[in-house]
């Protein structure tokens, strides 16, 4: 205990360093994906063939062994930020393209029925009435997607991808030297933290954006 | 019948879903196709034979699911049973919190562990199991309590209503009840446990990981592509077997 | 206003159309109610005039204009809609809901504000409301909220489906109530579908009774519709009673009172016994200082002075305002005392007294038309006078 406590104050500047990197990649996969998937989301949730088959394609991506993906990326893109973003921005699309088709279709058809029946076109429907209501259920989905990426974004080191799983394959890597547990405690902690994070800032913004008349 | 040969006996419409059965396996059987051309068409040199062989691929193909299928009967036992614990009523209290860790827990990193394992205990087959089930456990047990409070509330009061002891409940309408949620359970945690047992090989547990590794380091594109290839298509295969067998197994009327 | 011509509307999954050729006209200012079993085709066939539902055949005129073919978002801007289960937006305030419309067509704030007071308080429902969400509202709030949102662009016509049927029967009455009120004043253009006969009848100006795939069994005014069906249908429709139901169609401010001697709880016991005596009724009503109805005195409860005025004899609670129907104007008398009731003013005060003994008077004049059907054929009948129908035509259904 005493020995990892002197190693972050010896290294915490290395630790955030890397954890900076880690937070930077994830959220760009994440604005990634909350822009795919939600627009994917409201294209697709009226007509139930093409969504089923969105849904089934974005699993078969979670489904691949990350360590697998990350591998079949080097040969395409290379090393480093480009194949991690890309294998993140697949992971991550799941949880957010079906909280999206969920939360609009679960929207109350008499609300949406008076909706039009008040002259809205679709786009004024989607927009001011749909979309608002199903933003609970979508904000549910990206935070889902944030915890996913944040423990798969550790394996983007195998890639020479940023983030704190540098630390961990460092630690692997030294078996039986005493710096070794700090690192993989160092990394796996700081992950946490960072998820912690992510998901404390995800629910204030959810909180602020969804309408006070339907927060529960 | 099984549900493939009474989707079959359907006509038409049942063709439809034969169809959607099929679409995977052939999917993954032209994939692997193309990865055995490509493999045939570029050659292989003395270092990337070492990899690619029956026997090698076959080998790791088979540790990976010996890792897997351990870890999986493993820790579905536990959360199964952890779960239901959860979900009686004097643990009411502590089943937020329990969810709450569960969903934090998913950003644990897989490769954390596995390391936390290995320098705390040590490298090998068993660690990486133990890895397996510390990783998995929390998720599984989350959609275990998850589909058990789902059992409709009125059905376990009508048995009550009906002189059943709380273990009769249990037994007899609340975990037939929680079948298919079990089967979705044993399937997701497969899936996890190939997904991270593919990382053994940095703890010496050997899988198909391993020549995955071995293709970075030794910067060979095609074992490379080959054995990233085939362990998606052994992990995506593995979950359609495993959807199949979720949907005969379902118990009918559920 | 609203003239359908020919409309049909055909399911893709159905054989039998929902809607097989209807043709109808709706006068401006009127409400018509489209009544009918389930399964008729009532809420499709409101549904084309505003074009959520697509006819498949036929064509729709408003004020005129024929609007087919025009952009239905465009048309749903002038009609107002308001459906079962209302349709509230649940993440807007209840200002933001009501001034949906306005907003569309392009208001000022300042306009739409002013609007969003003005409704509200024409549906009763306090401006500290502006801000809340529908959650916080009851179910008769909500109501009225989605009427007044209907309301929001002042359209000249409304289409309401059930759109008091979520609510208790309690609720659902003085929502009726109120409504028609409110329709004395703005004299919109209302097409209104219900299941329920009595609420076509009470809430009607005509009613159409439509059979399956909306063919129409009889339009007419309710009074017509009641005293001469059309056929079995209509009649098994109306139901039991068709003639009480008549009586919730007269007032009973048309009938003439009865002569009940009234004195004043303030008057001497020897004041009372004076109007006793020049009477031959056998009870005193007494009123209070506002003129409202206090007590009922009878003679041999007053022959003492023993008692005061304020404790002798019952209080009087058969009391009925003075645009009561009939029909609940009888229930009241039903159960009081004296087989009697009295009428007061919106302000609770004495107007008149009315017994069994005029209302049968009442009810006779409309018997000889009821004597006259079942005993003549139908065209001859045609040519009588008919008082009952004549007066309300004279007023210009200012009696309901």
């Amino acid at each position: 205990m005493s020995s990892f406590l002197e190693y972050i104050s010896l290294s915490w500047d290395h630790v955030l360093e890397l954890a900076i990197g880690h937070a930077i990649v994830v959220a760009i996969a994440l604005v990634i994906d909350i822009v795919i998937g939600v627009s994917l989301g409201v294209l697709v949730y009226r007509r139930e063939n093409v969504a089923n088959v969105a849904l089934a394609i974005t699993s078969t991506f979670l489904t691949i062994p990350s360590f697998a993906l990350f591998g079949l990326f080097i040969p395409i893109f290379g090393l480093g930020y480009l194949p991690a973003v890309v294998a993140l921005v697949m992971y991550g699309l799941l949880p957010i393209l079906r909280n999206t088709v969920a939360g609009l279709r679960s929207v109350d058809p008499a609300i949406a029925e008076s909706a039009q029946g008040m002259g809205m076109n679709a786009r004024e429907r989607l927009l001011r009435i749909e979309l608002p209501l199903a933003w609970p259920v979508i904000i549910t989905g990206v935070r889902v997607s944030t915890m996913l990426l944040m423990g798969i974004a550790a394996i983007a080191a195998v890639v020479n991808g940023p983030g704190l799983g540098e630390d961990i394959f460092s630690g692997l890597a030294r078996v039986g030297s005493p710096t070794a547990l700090n690192l993989v405690i160092g990394g796996i902690l700081g992950i946490i933290v960072l998820a912690l994070l992510f998901d404390t800032f995800f629910n204030l913004v959810g909180k602020l954006t969804t309408s006070r008349g339907i927060r529960d | 019948m099984t549900t493939l040969q009474k989707a079959a006996a359907k006509g038409p419409g049942g063709a439809a879903r034969l169809l959607r059965y099929l679409a995977m396996p052939i999917f993954l059987g032209l994939a692997g196709l193309a990865l055995y051309l490509y493999v045939g068409i570029h050659g292989l040199d003395s270092i990337e034979q070492r990899s690619l062989n029956a026997g090698t691929l076959i080998g790791q193909t088979a540790t990976l699911l010996k890792l897997a299928v351990i870890s999986t009967a493993i820790v579905v036992t536990l959360s199964v049973t952890t779960g239901i614990l959860l979900t009686r009523p004097f643990a009411r209290r502590v089943s937020p919190f329990v969810i709450g860790l569960a969903n934090i827990g998913q950003a644990v990193p897989s490769i954390g562990v596995l390391a936390l394992l290995a320098l705390v205990w040590t490298i090998g087959q068993w660690p990486c199991i133990v890895a397996l089930v510390a990783y998995s456990f929390l998720s599984i047990l989350r959609n275990t309590m998850v589909g058990l409070r789902q059992v409709d509330h009125s059905i376990i009061e009508s048995a009550r209503g009906m002189g059943m002891t709380k273990m009769a409940v249990l037994f007899r309408i609340e975990l037939p009840l929680a079948v298919p949620i079990i089967l979705a359970g044993i399937r997701t945690a497969l899936i996890i446990n190939v997904g991270t047992a593919t990382l053994g090989t940095f703890i010496g547990a050997g899988g198909l990981g391993e020549s995955i590794n071995n293709a970075i380091s030794l910067d060979r594109t095609v074992v490379l592509v080959t054995a990233s290839g085939l362990t998606a298509i052994l992990a995506l295969f593995i979950d359609w077997l495993a959807g199949v067998a979720e949907d005969i197994l379902r118990p009918k009327g559920l | 206003m609203i003239r359908l011509e020919d409309l049909s509307k055909v399911f893709p999954a159905q054989d039998e159309a929902a809607v097989d050729d209807l043709s109808l006209e709706i006068y401006e200012g009127e409400i018509v109610v489209l009544v009918g079993p389930s399964g008729c085709g009532k809420t499709t066939t409101m549904k084309m005039i505003n074009r959520i539902i697509e006819p498949t055949s036929g064509r729709i005129f408003l004020q005129g204009e024929d609007v087919t073919r025009v952009n239905p978002d465009n048309l749903r801007r002038r009609i107002g809609y308001v459906i079962q289960q209302i349709g509230l937006f649940p993440h807007l305030t209840i200002a933001d809901n009501i001034a949906t419309v306005p907003k569309m067509l392009g208001w000022d704030k300042e306009r739409t504000s002013k609007r969003v007071d003005e409704l509200l308080e024409t549906v009763g429902i306090d401006l500290s409301y502006r801000d809340r969400y529908p959650k916080e509202l009851s179910g008769g709030q909500r109501q009225r909220i989605g009427v007044a949102r209907a309301m929001a662009a002042d359209p000249p016509i409304m289409l309401m489906d059930e759109p008091f049927g979520a609510v208790d029967p309690i609720t659902r009455d003085r929502l009726q109530d109120e409504f028609l009120r409110l329709q004395q004043e703005i004299r919109k253009t209302i097409v209104f579908v219900t299941h329920d006969i009595d609420e076509a009848i009470k809430m009607g100006d005509r009613i159409a009774i439509l059979k399956q795939q909306s063919k129409i069994a009889q339009y007419d005014t309710p009074e017509r519709i009641l005293t001469d069906p059309a056929d079995e249908f209509v009649q098994d429709f109306i139901g039991s009673g068709p003639s009480i139901k008549r009586l919730s169609l007269s007032r009973i401010s048309d009938i003439e009172t009865a002569d009940w001697p009234v004195a004043r709880l303030t008057d001497s016991h020897d004041e009372v016994r004076e109007k006793m005596r020049s009477t031959s009724r056998d009870h005193v009503l007494l009123l209070d200082e506002q003129e409202k109805p206090g007590r009922w005195v009878g003679k041999e409860e007053i022959q003492h002075d023993d008692t005061p005025l304020e404790e002798s004899g019952r209080p009087a609670v058969a009391i009925v305002e003075a645009n009561a129907n009939l029909y609940d104007t009888l229930d009241t008398m039903i159960t009081s005392y004296k087989g009697s009731a009295i009428i007061v003013d919106e302000g609770g005060r004495y107007k008149g007294v009315v017994d069994f003994d005029t209302v049968l008077e009442a009810i006779n004049t409309m018997r000889p038309h009821e004597q006259d059907r079942h005993m003549s054929p139908p065209e001859e009948e045609q040519e009588q006078p008919r008082e009952g129908t004549e007066r309300d035509l004279q007023d210009g259904g200012e009696g309901r």
